[in-house]
């Protein structure tokens, strides 16, 4: 008598596939961290002697003031944080037609916050892009950030209300 | 008549195309996942204008707060990377100077990021802006988040 053996198919077990690919999902999903990777450009000037020359136009300056409670002032007028670009742009413009090399200053005191200061360096940058886009200045605005140790200098040259 | 009785198909769920979608989500984490030289996280300033950071760039990051134990710089913690390792804490203001002389004079059109806490007190940024100074960095990027702005 013939006897006749049932024949299977081959096949490669891939039932478990899915799960060993949802475990590497899972892996990457909890490490994978969705970070920052842009920001604004900042030139650090080395040339500390210019600075000292400028001393006698301080006095003529545009003061950017970031407060300890971060507040931003310009020239002691308060400014939105929410619209700062537009509220520089309509402060600035009017003085700088006048004389575009009018400096302006940043200062900051020891306990304000720094994002308050990044915040008022990207609107100073972008104001000074579109006053020169629309032809109100012909080359870069001269800003200074000044260093602590230089505006502690210059108050006690001129007294504690220079930046006011 | 006798009917003949309707052959039972077994029940179901279609697993074979699971592989692929679950296959097709790992190639999105692994094209999207960047390597990062720094993994602190920090609550970082908004701005409108922003430049992608250049790769291989010098990081700094400043902690305002944190549950490290580090706090050298003004209070703060602060970590450096030169791009290439993972970023280390800075035990003091000398050993961030080091570093950036360091990494100054291995590519001296050196790219340094920021990046720091919104509430990082200004005199702590101002020590580290004055150590890029004396370290002859020029280029500095503070990295920052999208902010929206009302016209």
């Amino acid at each position: 008598m013939k006897l006749r053996r049932a024949t299977e198919d081959p096949e490669i077990p891939t039932a478990s596939m899915a799960d060993i690919a949802f475990l590497l999902i899972v892996f990457f999903m909890i490490t994978s961290v969705f970070a920052e990777t842009a920001g604004v450009n900042f030139s650090i000037p080395q040339d500390k002697d210019e600075e000292e020359e400028q001393d006698s136009e301080r006095e003529e300056a545009v003061n950017v003031r970031i407060e300890p409670n971060g507040q931003i002032t310009v020239d002691g007028n308060p400014m939105d944080r929410s619209r700062l670009g537009a509220a520089f742009h309509e402060y600035l413009a009017p003085k700088l037609q006048r004389w575009p090399e009018k400096p302006i200053l940043v200062v900051a005191e020891e306990e304000s916050p720094y994002g308050a200061f990044v915040e008022a360096y990207d609107a100073l940058r972008r104001t000074e892009r579109a006053l020169r886009k629309d032809g109100t200045v012909p080359n870069k605005l001269k800003i200074q950030i000044l260093s602590l140790a230089e505006i502690n200098r210059l108050k006690a040259q001129f007294g504690e209300d220079i930046f006011r | 008549m006798r009917m003949r009785r309707r052959r039972s198909v077994p029940a179901n769920i279609p697993t074979a195309s699971m592989a692929d979608i679950a296959f097709l989500l790992i190639v999105f984490f692994i094209v999207t996942t960047k390597f990062q030289v720094d993994k602190q996280t920090v609550d970082l300033p908004a701005t409108v204008e922003r430049q992608e950071i250049l790769k291989e760039s010098a990081f700094i990051s400043i902690k305002a707060r944190g549950r490290g134990e580090v706090r050298a710089v003004n209070g703060s913690e602060v970590y450096f990377s030169d791009g290439a390792g993972l970023s280390k804490p800075m035990i003091d203001l000398d050993a961030l100077r080091s570093n950036i002389a360091l990494s100054v004079a291995k590519s001296p059109a050196n790219f340094f990021v920021i990046k720091a806490d919104q509430q990082v007190p200004y005199e702590t940024f101002d020590l580290v802006r004055e150590a890029l100074r004396d370290g002859g960095a020029v280029n500095v990027t503070f990295l920052s988040k999208l902010k929206v702005e009302k016209r």
